[in-house]
């Protein structure tokens, strides 16, 4: 009975997740040709990101202490 | 044809540029398409006849035209806007105008560009970004817009139900009416209806304009706020806080996902573009005007005294100008009534648009399940979110907004500039350099400024003594 009610679940999730799942694998490759000008912006904004990151959870850690 | 059809030929984008070559039943037009023979002919009289048909014919498509650009530049000034404009005001009087008028251009040039984008793809920004840069972009962008327009959507609510609390309306009943009156404007299934109610609510935010001449300010200081000045009366750190918080409410992630979104879904072409930046550009006028008048309102009677929200700011005015005070808190309700509108459509037109659902407003209630579902989901959810928060959870929401904002609003200029510069996806409505310069300094500051923001807004001591 519980296996059942378990088995359920995980098709519902399969489910609910395969939206995601195909979305992710449509747009898997970047169609924008990849110039110097688009890999530099790409990696100034990750590395913009990481900063606001840090930033956000030095601030959690430093309210929490 | 009649005058209608002549309007949707100006709709499809057939006519819209050259309305010249458009027949009309007086014939007047027809004759004008054998311009270069007869012109020369006319009369002066003729001629200017000649002009201003042309004129209000090429006024009547821009009517047609208009919607998206004045919308998402209006609800620019949503509920947290107008807070910040109020405390601009009575911080430092008339002397920060020049820097809104300042920021209007700005917005332009941003919003412009979204135009574009979308006449010419026929794509949302969410899934223009899916297509060119791929999945993991794709999520981010779309998950941090649904994060921030939800909690953007709270402080609409937030101000909506400060601005009637002034009128002894509580928040519940606030809450309820706008979730029913927001979900009856989506599920009318017209576009054009929605666009014009919306537009209805557009001209309501300018009451800030009879309310500025309402409280006689001395016009003359009033210009001399146009000059370019740095007040720091209140000291730097406290200047340049309310600076960023200035670009921070003009120029903002949902803006550029709701005018390129709303583009696709009223169905611009290429030749519209000329329309929709007209559009812009009004609506940028508006969003100016708009903010400088609020400013000489609380400059001129709040000029000095601590202001933290515009909902405090018209219970103020209302002791000094009861008929002024009563104008500033139903122009915060309007405000926050638009910026909701459009910050939820602009979430449900994204997700819409990468999940594959119909998602156009034109859509009928079945078709559209999923978008209407969402767009409930997200107005209810933030509604009851106010109803049920206590004042130190609202508080936190009002600063992760903007935190949350900061790391989405570069990415999404970033992507929107490396699309326009995309020729095989523009075409010859790729940026030039013109534009590029313009577009990658405003870029360039914004992402500084927003950063900076962002840190001031965490650590409110770092520049000195804001809080």
């Amino acid at each position: 009975m519980v296996d059942r009610k378990r088995g359920g679940l995980r098709i519902w999730l399969s489910n609910k997740a395969q939206p995601f799942v195909d979305i992710t694998r449509k747009y898997q490759q970047p169609r924008i040709k990849m110039t110097r000008l688009v890999r530099i912006a790409l990696l100034m904004l990750r590395l913009y990101l990481i900063l606001v990151v840090a930033i956000l959870v030095f601030k959690f850690a430093t309210s929490v202490g | 044809m009649n005058a209608g059809d002549e309007i949707k030929q100006g709709i499809n984008g057939q006519g819209s540029s050259v309305p010249t070559t458009v027949k009309t039943s007086n014939g007047f037009l027809a004759e004008s398409t054998k311009k270069p023979t007869s012109k020369s002919s006319l009369s002066f009289g003729a001629r200017l006849y000649y002009r201003y048909r042309k004129l209000w014919k090429t006024l009547k498509i821009y009517l047609i035209m208009a919607g998206p650009g004045i919308i998402v530049m209006v609800a620019d000034n949503d509920a947290g806007g107008i807070t910040t404009y109020t405390v601009t005001g009575s911080t430092y009087g008339y002397n920060l105008i020049w820097f809104l008028i300042l920021l209007g251009p700005v917005a332009y040039f941003v919003q412009e560009m979204t135009v574009r984008l979308g006449a010419v793809t026929k794509r949302g920004h969410a899934e223009a970004i899916f297509d060119a840069f791929g999945a993991f972009w794709g999520w981010f962008s779309l998950g941090d817009l649904a994060l921030t327009d939800w909690l953007t959507l709270i402080t609409e609510f937030i101000g909506m139900t400060a601005a009637l609390s002034i009128f002894g309306i509580p928040p519940l009943i606030t809450v309820v009416l706008v979730c029913v009156f927001m979900m009856a404007l989506v599920l009318n299934g017209k576009y054009w209806t929605w666009e014009k109610i919306v537009l209805v609510f557009c001209v309501l935010n300018l009451i800030y304009i009879p309310a500025a001449i309402m409280v006689h300010p001395d016009w003359n200081q009033v210009l001399g706020g146009v000059i370019p000045n740095l007040p720091a009366s209140q000291g730097l750190g406290a200047l340049v806080f309310l600076l960023m918080a200035n670009i921070g409410t003009t120029i903002a992630p949902w803006m550029l996902f709701f005018q390129q979104s709303s583009v696709v879904d009223k169905g611009m072409k290429p030749k519209d573009i000329p329309f929709g930046k007209m559009d812009t550009a009004l609506g940028a006028v508006l969003t100016v005007l708009v903010a400088v008048f609020l400013i000489v309102v609380t400059g001129t009677l709040l000029l000095g005294q601590p202001v933290n929200s515009a909902a405090e700011a018209a219970v103020a005015l209302q002791k000094e100008n009861n008929l002024v005070g009563t104008m500033v808190a139903i122009g915060l309700f309007d405000a926050g009534l638009l910026g909701a509108i459009c910050i939820s459509l602009a979430s449900s037109w994204a997700i819409g648009e990468v999940f594959g659902w119909a998602h156009s407003l034109n859509s009928s209630r079945r078709a559209a399940r999923g978008f209407h579902l969402f767009y409930f989901v997200m107005l209810v959810s933030a509604g009851a979110m106010v109803l049920i928060s206590s004042q130190h959870v609202l508080v936190t929401v009002t600063l992760f907004v903007q935190v949350i904002a900061v790391t989405l609003l570069p990415a999404a200029l970033v992507f929107l500039l490396l699309l326009l510069n995309n020729e095989e996806l523009m075409g010859k409505y790729k940026n030039n350099r013109r534009q590029n310069i313009i577009g990658f300094s405003i870029v360039g500051a914004i992402i500084m400024l927003s950063l900076l923001y962002a840190i001031t807004a965490m650590f409110p001591g770092l520049l000195g003594g804001v809080g």
